[in-house]
């Protein structure tokens, strides 16, 4: 069964294939090995409100997903804080198992 | 248009009759040009300052969230402004409006009084010439606060009303008592000023005219990784003016965001803010009034020269109190 992995920090991981990578991030970028990891996008958190409606806030993208798509390693980057001050870029290794 | 609606634009047709009497000189020249004959210019005339704040107060009443009656002002073009020039902007549709107020504040993880202090501390800068303030609850607050990943937002405005209790209204990731005294006013300033309904600078559109589109693109994939669609919500989407309580855009102005030159047409940076500027205070003084601040602000300046002398604002028309109009109502 795939699982939605929330990730904070972690420098390498391991995988599987179906998995969903959800880092606390603003950006990133696949480096290495993108037959087995895909960028699916940068998303903004939001919450559906009291009244029903989707409420965003007023900020930068702060969950990047990733898609484990086939065995095999991959090099990614993570870039957390504030994208408009001092992003910092976090690379990330990652091996997607069988 | 609802009755209340009715009442409101009725009340204001009055005031705008009794405004053109009282322009007797230039009301009859409006867009015309006598052959030889060198009309004076009119210029917008603003409520006199002891009507502003009850302008804001009948359309809070008329709606909390007053965005239909406002908005639907500024699209009409009518020259009904609660606001004379000002620099940053106020969503309309998220406005606490003109009363003042404290809002409670909580704390989603277990935070030691001197940082929560310190933080509300902050976020209390803006009650220097605003009538909004921030206090501490020990139960959960109409602001609540986490300093837990995710970086750094907040819901605008009255919309943090409507967010989930569990959920925090304010992200503020890693804020520490050894957080830089400059980060506290960059970031936790920036995302107060959210919470009062102000949204972000650069996405004016004068601001956002300045960015080159394709630079913006390469920019931010380069850096971010981020395709078109998230470039353009966030850098290249202008807010609707229509939606605004505000004018020109500044761009030091605390609520905007600094963007490299490498990205503007002309090369040159937008700045951004690094705190609450003397237009800021000016502004959400007066959008915002303390109780009693007309008469304060009316003497000319405030603390520290922040008040209305320190931002340029548009000449007020002035009549005797006996010809205001009285708005009727429903409460």
């Amino acid at each position: 069964m795939a699982r939605l992995i929330e990730i904070q920090t972690g420098q390498a991981l391991a995988v599987r294939a179906g998995d969903l990578l959800v880092f606390e991030a603003s950006g990133g970028h696949v480096r290495s090995g993108a037959q087995s990891v895909e960028l699916l996008g940068a998303f903004l958190r939001s919450v559906v409100g009291d009244d029903g409606r989707v409420l965003s806030p007023q900020g930068a993208p702060n969950a990047v997903v990733f898609l484990a798509r086939r065995p095999g390693p991959a090099e990614i980057d993570v870039v957390t804080g504030d994208p408009w001050h001092g992003p910092e870029t976090v690379p990330v290794r990652v091996t997607v198992e069988g | 248009m609802n009755g209340n609606e009715s009442k409101l634009y009725g009340a204001l047709a009055k005031i705008a009759a009794a405004a053109d009497e009282a322009l007797g000189e230039c009301g009859a020249g409006h867009g015309q040009e006598a052959e030889g004959e060198e009309l004076p210019s009119c210029t917008p005339k603003g409520l006199p300052d002891r009507l502003l704040l009850k302008a804001a107060e009948v359309a809070y009443k008329i709606n909390p969230v007053n965005a239909p009656v406002l908005a639907a002002f500024a699209q009409a073009g009518a020259g009904f402004q609660v606001m004379e020039p000002a620099r940053i902007a106020v969503l309309t549709s998220k406005y606490w409006g003109a009363k003042p107020r404290k809002l409670t504040v909580s704390f989603m993880e277990s935070t030691p009084a001197d940082l929560r202090t310190r933080i509300i501390g902050h976020m209390n800068a803006w009650a220097k010439t605003g009538g909004v303030s921030f206090v501490w609850t020990s139960g959960t607050g109409q602001v609540r606060i986490s300093r837990g990943g995710g970086g750094y937002y907040s819901y605008l405005g009255t919309d943090v009303l409507l967010i989930p209790k569990n959920r925090q209204t304010m992200n503020l990731q890693g804020f520490t008592m050894g957080t830089s005294e400059s980060e506290y006013k960059r970031v936790v300033r920036h995302e107060t000023g959210h919470t009062l309904g102000c949204p972000h600078e650069h996405m004016r559109k004068a601001l956002v005219a300045r960015i080159d589109p394709p630079k913006a693109y390469a920019y931010f994939l380069q850096t971010q990784g981020w395709d078109k669609a998230t470039v353009d919500a966030q850098v290249l989407t202008s807010l609707s003016e229509a939606s605004l309580m505000a004018t020109p855009p500044d761009q030091t102005s605390i609520m905007c965001y600094q963007l490299p030159g490498s990205i503007t047409r002309d090369g040159k940076p937008i700045t951004g803010g690094k705190d609450i500027n003397a237009t800021d205070y000016a502004f959400i003084g007066k959008i915002y009034p303390k109780a009693g601040a007309a008469l304060a602000m009316a003497g000319g300046g405030g603390e520290e020269g922040v008040g209305l002398a320190a931002a340029p604002v548009g000449t007020a028309d002035e009549w005797d109190e006996s010809e205001d109009v009285e708005v009727d109502y429903d409460e």
